[in-house]
């Protein structure tokens, strides 16, 4: 006989109110679980995909980052252009290893029910997008088109057949069909720059261009050497992250609200699980202080009951939130501004740590006021109305 | 002499609303190793709070007890705490099973509470002793009331106390009952221990070797 297996008993006797105790800490230990992997999913997904697919400094028209970050990242559209001799000069300068120019273009409807969204590309953005696969091939030539993903799912086209875009008036055939990638390169129409400009009327024009450096350490001479051509703006990878980030602080600030409700509601359910069972076990206690049991090892008994079904709680909570966490990163997904390719909920055997931490902490914490309450218990108690 | 408890002008009042209640008065009382007393005495004349006071349970407002010759009425709470659980087995009419935990498992219990290894007895012994070898896995809600009340005595004895305090141990159960529990009790004072009993039953009192009548707080 143990403490602990005293404890694990004695909740067996409300078996309901134990298991919907254990069910509200699962809720809270998933939510917390999925959000902390959020959190640590999302911030890696935007690295690997700004930083890790080689783009170290992003060309635009002057304007602030931001603008930057929503041209090339998700096909905003700004009335303002480079000149395509800004991709030639950039792939001139020293230190540069690869450049690739964007146009983007969107076209709404006459409804405004439907945007048609067109990414111009240069074939040096291959290089920039290491993580695309395709199914079939690059352009073969000016009426080739590639299809996202998604597009080719709503189309219901393949490679090979041909998609007449009613937007631009004009029939392509498509030569590939990019794999899903999770961002909203799945949802673009690529077109080869040159078609790309002479169909949005734009020649010799690029909304971006995409910089690889050879050596990171460059990065600042680079910089200022792309500076020098008229009218851009150069933000580097990092501070793109950064204001990315910063998009999607609103998102994160209103998980994390939701976060406190649900950690809120279960602390005051834990607390009320145990508040009873203290309150309705008096003359148990007393009885335990007649037979030899001290203040301190009815702390212990009760700390180890609101222990217990944390455990059971936080377990079963990671477990869920371990399971839901894939159809988790398809829900979230609509609600940011930007979403990187690659999963957006890692969980990890850190996060497993610092969640359980967190449920235990506030687990214990919620159990001293009942445990303070039964160590005030008389024996006396006992004895009273016998 | 060999005085295992010594009450000397022992007075306990309390309050109740504004009425000063003296439930002890003036109590002198010894207590020789290994007697096998009862105390009797009606409702209120304060039979339940004479065993609290000998049981470390509760503090006299005067006078002096004594256990093993320790003055315990001025003890603070942990060291008393620990005469319970070294000194005393406690068994209460109400029982006191916990519902959850088989008989085993609940005579047990007090051991918790205790740090000690060498521990002379354990719960299938004390099973054993009480006639219940064959219940020891049986929850509390398995067992008829004589023995459960056998399983709590059996709890009372596992930390080897010196003295057996029992507060109405037949209150609750039928005569042929309380007759067996008697008979442990008998049984048990033939080995040495020393027994208190609190009864109404006057007729279970007289098996004892020794009566005492309280009445208004003051052996009579």
């Amino acid at each position: 006989m143990t403490l602990i297996l005293l404890a694990f008993k004695n909740l067996k006797r409300h078996k309901v109110r134990t298991i919907l105790t254990i069910i509200g800490i699962a809720i809270a230990s998933a939510t917390l679980f999925s959000i902390l992997s959020f959190d640590a999913g999302y911030k890696k997904a935007l690295e690997e995909e700004l930083i890790g697919t080689g783009i170290h400094l992003f060309v635009s028209t002057e304007g602030c980052p931001l603008e930057a970050a929503s041209l090339i990242i998700r096909g905003g559209e700004i009335p303002r252009f480079l000149q395509m001799s800004a991709l030639e000069e950039a792939k001139k300068i020293e230190g540069v290893k690869e450049a690739g120019g964007f146009l983007i273009f969107s076209i709404s409807s006459p409804d405004g029910s439907k945007v048609d969204l067109f990414y111009g590309i240069t074939q040096d953005v291959l290089k920039l997008k290491p993580n695309w696969k395709m199914k079939g091939s690059w352009f073969k030539d000016e009426n080739s088109i590639i299809l996202g993903s998604e597009i080719a799912r709503l189309e219901k086209r393949d490679v090979g057949d041909k998609i007449y875009i009613q937007s631009i008036d004009k029939e392509f055939v498509i030569s590939g069909i990019l794999e899903r990638t999770y961002g909203q390169d799945d949802g673009f129409y690529f077109l080869p720059i040159e078609t790309a400009q002479k169909y949005f009327k734009k020649e010799g024009k690029l909304t971006a261009i995409g910089v690889q450096l050879r050596d990171l350490m460059e990065m600042e001479k680079i910089k200022s050497r792309l500076e020098t051509l008229p009218d851009v703006y150069v933000v580097p990878a990092e501070q793109m992250t950064k204001e990315i980030l910063k998009l999607v602080g609103g998102t994160k600030a209103l998980m994390y609200s939701i976060l406190f409700i649900v950690l809120m509601v279960s602390i005051l359910g834990l607390l009320n699980t145990i508040l009873m069972a203290t309150f309705e076990r008096q003359k148990e206690f007393g009885y335990l202080r007649c037979v030899g049991a001290g203040r301190g090892d009815l702390i212990k008994l009760i700390l180890l009951e609101t222990a217990t079904l944390c455990l059971a709680g936080g377990i079963s909570g990671f477990g869920f939130g371990f399971i839901l966490s894939s159809g988790m990163d398809q829900w979230v997904r609509q609600f940011l501004p930007y979403v990187p390719a690659g999963s957006l909920l890692r969980p990890s055997p850190n996060i497993v740590m610092v969640s359980s931490g967190i449920v235990l902490i506030l687990g214990i914490l919620t159990g001293l006021y009942p445990a303070w309450r039964a160590s005030k218990v008389s024996p006396m108690e006992a004895i009273r109305n016998e | 002499m060999n005085k295992t408890i010594e009450l000397n002008n022992v007075v306990k009042r309390y309050r109740r609303g504004t009425e000063e209640v003296h439930a002890i008065d003036g109590v002198n009382l010894s207590i020789e190793k290994g007697e096998f007393l009862s105390i009797v005495g009606p409702s209120g004349s304060g039979k339940t709070t004479l065993l609290n006071l000998i049981g470390c349970v509760d503090k006299p407002t005067s006078g002096s007890i004594k256990l093993e010759g320790v003055e315990v009425g001025n003890l603070k709470d942990k060291k008393l705490t620990r005469i319970r659980a070294t000194d005393i087995g406690f068994v209460f009419q109400q029982f006191f099973l916990l519902p959850t935990l088989t008989a085993s498992e609940n005579i047990e219990l007090p051991s918790l509470f205790v740090r000690r290894t060498n521990r002379n007895n354990n719960a299938k012994e004390l099973l054993n002793l009480v006639g219940l070898a064959n219940r020891q896995n049986h929850l509390p809600s398995q067992l008829s009331g004589g023995e459960m009340q056998r399983v709590a005595i059996a709890r009372a004895l596992i930390n080897d106390p010196k003295i057996l305090l029992a507060d109405e141990p037949t209150g609750n159960l039928d005569s042929q009952n309380a007759q067996i529990i008697m008979d442990i009790f008998k049984k048990l004072n033939q080995k040495g221990l020393t027994i208190i009993v609190v009864t109404h039953n006057i007729e279970l009192a007289q098996k004892t070797t020794r009566l005492i009548l309280l009445k208004d707080g003051k052996v009579i």
